[in-house]
């Protein structure tokens, strides 16, 4: 039974075929009127893909309407930078210097000519060089704008001199570095002359306009050395301050409050021990009490010590500076933590009068000019360290400060207080603050940079825009977006979207009337053949498959001479407009989905035809349309 | 073969009611029956209805016997009708009804295909050969004349050896000549094949002394729009 079924089914599709090339003129005709329908609908559709898609591919893709800068420069850490690149909206985010000190001089190497040109940090997987065609340069090389290439004369693999300049101490002076050109990035990327290179060598840049030596590029310089900060300071003498002297040492001193102390409670607070009859006055700052963290205090520094020694000037007493204590680990030398140790500043004797210094006095001596602190510990008494080499770890937020140090031979006197030198205690205080590393070369505690004074970003797509300009600006920053533009951008494409729609449903619609009347009128001309076929037996569901094979034989082959067309006109609309396209980018195409989804459209509107068609005539009593002549 | 009893086919053509009873008719195999009668008589309408493709209006009793097999044809639907068809009716129709699209040799064999017959060809052949159209197998229709075409057609309708074929007015296209040579290869065909003719013509004389039975129609007028056509038997 199923076996005659298909033959059944197999027979049918012969006779459709064997009446389609009977009448292969009509047959011919119909497949063309099919093509002339589909033709221009196929080339409408490949201009919308083409067209369309490549320029608002173009326009959405650019990474420039992506990008989101600051327009204050303030400082943000490598820190929340790296957060940024965390965010799943951020495709990469990437620190910039200063403005100032992206501004070079550049020249071709052997060339005369200087040429003025803004650097730009970039990073692995820059969009802004990426997407347009230039490679993200490596370790002393650079990519250059069209601008820039073209104000240097220079191409890829050539050779720049670049200088950058500073004034210090009023002398002017110039750090030249070489570096190679990786590539050309498209105009559309900057119209200015720009040259990007990976953010270290603008590090150094801006370290040298800092007045730093950058011993990477062989610039001479001062070293960004770290200074104290404190938290107080004790005044003693032997006579006691006259009152209204103590309450100026508060004012434009950065101290914010100025006590008579009893020599206990300075005990508790310092760890140092008075003698008898000495007059102690503590000053401390904004947050700091006695004894209290560091949390939210406002440090002093040197110069705020200087104005108090201004102030006590002719007075019987000393100023030694404070530092709250810190909390430290000893590290033996297999890397174990030994004790936990509480660091408090021991101060040389400054200058006090003699009969009031406090003790213990400091068993090192004081440290070298120029010379980094002495990074010595005097250790609590329960403190059990064996010899080697021995460093002590602070926890500074985030950040983590290790150096080396050595014991003195006496413990300090009191348990629970380890004693370091008073500008050890400064320099870390500072590190509480700010950045700091330790240069073992130097033995120095250097300055680690504090931020970047501004940044670039790349939002995933221009759809995250908008929503990382309102995060910018819920953090109080203010950011250039062209969020307005890409608004814009949508609309236009909206709009364009919908106007190719509403040509190609009238198109469509046109396309499925004619297909429909030119199917019908073909099954109502074979009406008869019909009857006879129904005579003779043939059930009814084969009779319906009978047009059906038909429309989809002439709409296909319709279809396949409309794609002949398409193709052709395609390739000549590409051909003629090649100049204005990048590689891979055509002004008229359809891929193979598209196609697919045109065929099975055509195909299934051919069949329904030809089913409504027939449908109609084989309700017809095959007696009527036998007796029809 | 077929047992027809009361039936009334009632139709309406443009305002004018016709009616056509068969008080009472048997069809007997191997017999051949010509229907007579003048145009607008019904005997289109009976052949339709005894070519399955018409229904009566009303019926007592309206029954095919073929292959064993009694098939009350009132309770048949489409589907089973078109089996009815396809196997055991052949057809010939007043201008041949072939195929446009298919070769004469297609045509023939079709009712072969459709019945999945095996080995049709050499039968085809061998029908084609005894209607003296052999040589014309290979050619469309349309270039066949006349009288070759009907022969063509009942060829096509004697391919699947049905046990009854209807033809409506095979020779109506044809000159008189033609007409006496087609009717009596079609009468000798049949029976030599046992099969069961049933032939509708207007033309009495060419079947008067051929056919087994003839059959007309006694036609009354029963209003001003109103035409009774009741079947009867010439003896």
């Amino acid at each position: 039974m199923a076996a005659r079924e298909n033959s059944g089914r197999a027979l049918v599709l012969r006779l459709s075929v064997a009446d389609l090339w009977h009448e292969w003129i009509l047959s011919l005709c119909l497949m063309l009127a099919v093509a002339a329908i589909l033709a221009p609908l196929l080339l409408l559709f490949g201009l919308k893909h083409g067209t369309i898609e490549t320029l608002r591919y173009r326009l959405i893709q650019n990474p420039v309407n992506r990008e989101i800068r600051p327009t204050i420069s303030r400082s943000y850490s490598r820190q929340w930078i790296e957060a940024l690149n965390q965010r799943p909206d951020v495709e990469l985010a990437i620190p910039n210097t200063r403005q100032l000190s992206a501004s070079v001089l550049a020249r071709l190497k052997g060339g005369k000519q200087d040429a003025r040109m803004e650097i730009v940090p970039t990073a692995p997987g820059d969009p802004l060089l990426l997407r347009n065609r230039a490679p993200v340069p490596g370790e002393g090389q650079c990519v250059l704008s069209q601008e820039a290439m073209r104000k240097l004369g220079a191409k890829t693999g050539d050779t720049l001199v670049v200088t950058t300049a500073r004034s210090r101490q009023g002398v002017y002076e110039k750090g030249t570095m070489e570096l190679k050109v990786a590539g050309v990035a498209d105009p559309r990327a900057t119209t200015q002359g720009r040259l990007f290179v990976l953010l270290p060598v603008l590090e150094a840049m801006e370290s040298y306009k800092d007045g730093e030596a950058v011993p990477r590029y062989g610039w001479p310089g001062s070293l960004p050395k770290a200074y104290s900060l404190f938290d107080g300071a004790i005044v003693a003498g032997t006579q006691p301050l006259d009152h209204t002297l103590l309450l100026s040492l508060r004012i434009n001193t950065g101290f914010y409050r100025a006590r008579a102390m009893g020599r206990d409670e300075l005990l508790t607070t310092s760890g140092l021990s008075f003698p008898e009859g000495a007059h102690i006055y503590f000053l401390s700052t904004l947050g700091s009490g006695g004894g209290a963290s560091a949390g939210r205090s406002s440090p002093v520094d040197d110069k705020n010590l200087g104005a108090v020694r201004a102030k006590l000037r002719g007075a019987e007493a000393g100023l030694l500076p404070w530092v709250a204590p810190q909390k430290a680990e000893l590290i033996g030398p297999d890397g174990k933590a030994l004790a936990q140790v509480e660091l408090y500043a021991l101060p040389g004797a400054g200058d006090l009068p003699a009969e009031a210094r406090p003790a213990p006095a400091p068993p090192w001596p004081a440290p070298a000019k120029d010379g980094g602190p002495r990074l010595v510990l005097m250790p609590a008494p329960e403190v059990k360290a064996a010899g080697g080499d021995l460093r002590l770890r602070l926890k500074m937020g985030q950040r983590e400060l290790v150096f080396p140090v050595s014991l003195t031979s006496e413990p300090s006197p009191r348990p629970g207080v380890s004693f370091i030198p008073q500008e050890l205690a400064g320099v870390l205080r500072l590190g509480q603050t700010r950045p700091l590393r330790y240069d073992p070369a130097r033995n120095q505690f250097l300055l680690h940079r504090r931020g970047y004074a501004a940044f670039r970003l790349y939002a995933r797509g221009i759809d995250q825009v908008a929503g990382l300009k309102e995060f910018f600006e819920s953090q109080g920053i203010d950011v250039h977006t062209k969020a307005a533009e890409i608004l814009q951008v949508k609309e236009l494409d909206r709009y364009l979207s919908l106007i190719f729609w509403l040509i190609a449903a009238v198109g469509i619609a046109g396309g499925a009337a004619s297909l429909v009347a030119s199917l019908y009128a073909s099954v109502e001309r074979k009406k008869r053949d019909l009857a006879v076929l129904r005579l003779i037996g043939l059930p009814r569901g084969s009779l319906l498959r009978f047009p059906v094979y038909q429309g989809v034989f002439l709409a296909g082959g319709g279809f396949l001479a409309a794609l002949a067309f398409f193709g052709s006109l395609a390739k000549i609309i590409n051909t003629l407009f090649a100049a204005h396209l990048h590689p891979g980018e055509s002004f008229c195409r359809l891929p193979w989905h598209e196609l697919t989804a045109a065929l099975a459209a055509t195909l299934a509107v051919a069949a329904l035809a030809a089913v409504l068609a027939a449908w109609r005539v084989s309700r017809i009593e095959p007696a009527e349309a036998l007796r029809d002549e | 073969m077929y047992r027809l009893r009361e039936v009334v086919k009632k139709r309406d053509k443009g305002g004018s009611a016709f009616e056509l009873c068969v008080p009472s008719l048997d069809i007997g195999r191997g017999e051949f029956v010509a229907i007579v009668g003048a145009s607008g008589c019904g005997k289109s309408t009976l052949l339709d209805m005894l070519g399955l493709v018409l229904s009566p209006s009303q019926c007592r009793e309206f029954s095919l016997r073929v292959a064993g097999q009694n098939h009350s044809l009132m309770e048949l639907g489409e589907a089973s009708l078109a089996r009815l068809r396809r196997a055991h009716l052949g057809y010939v129709l007043q201008t041949g009804g072939l195929l446009p699209f298919l070769t004469v040799g297609n045509n023939v064999h079709l009712p072969c295909r459709l019945n999945a017959q095996r080995g049709g060809r050499s039968q085809v052949t061998a029908l084609l050969e005894r209607l003296k159209i052999g040589d014309q197998a290979h050619k469309k229709p349309q270039f066949l004349s006349g009288g070759q075409r009907q022969r063509a057609a009942i060829a096509r309708a004697l391919a699947h050896r049905p046990p009854v074929v209807l033809a409506d007015e095979p020779t109506a296209a044809v000159d008189k000549f033609t007409a006496l040579e087609i009717r009596d290869q079609f009468k000798e065909l049949t029976a030599h094949m046992g099969i069961t003719l049933v032939m509708v013509t207007h033309d009495e004389a060419l079947v008067s002394e051929t056919a087994d039975r003839m059959l007309t129609f006694q036609v009354e007028s029963l209003g001003p729009n109103h035409t009774r056509s009741t079947l009867r038997e010439e003896s």
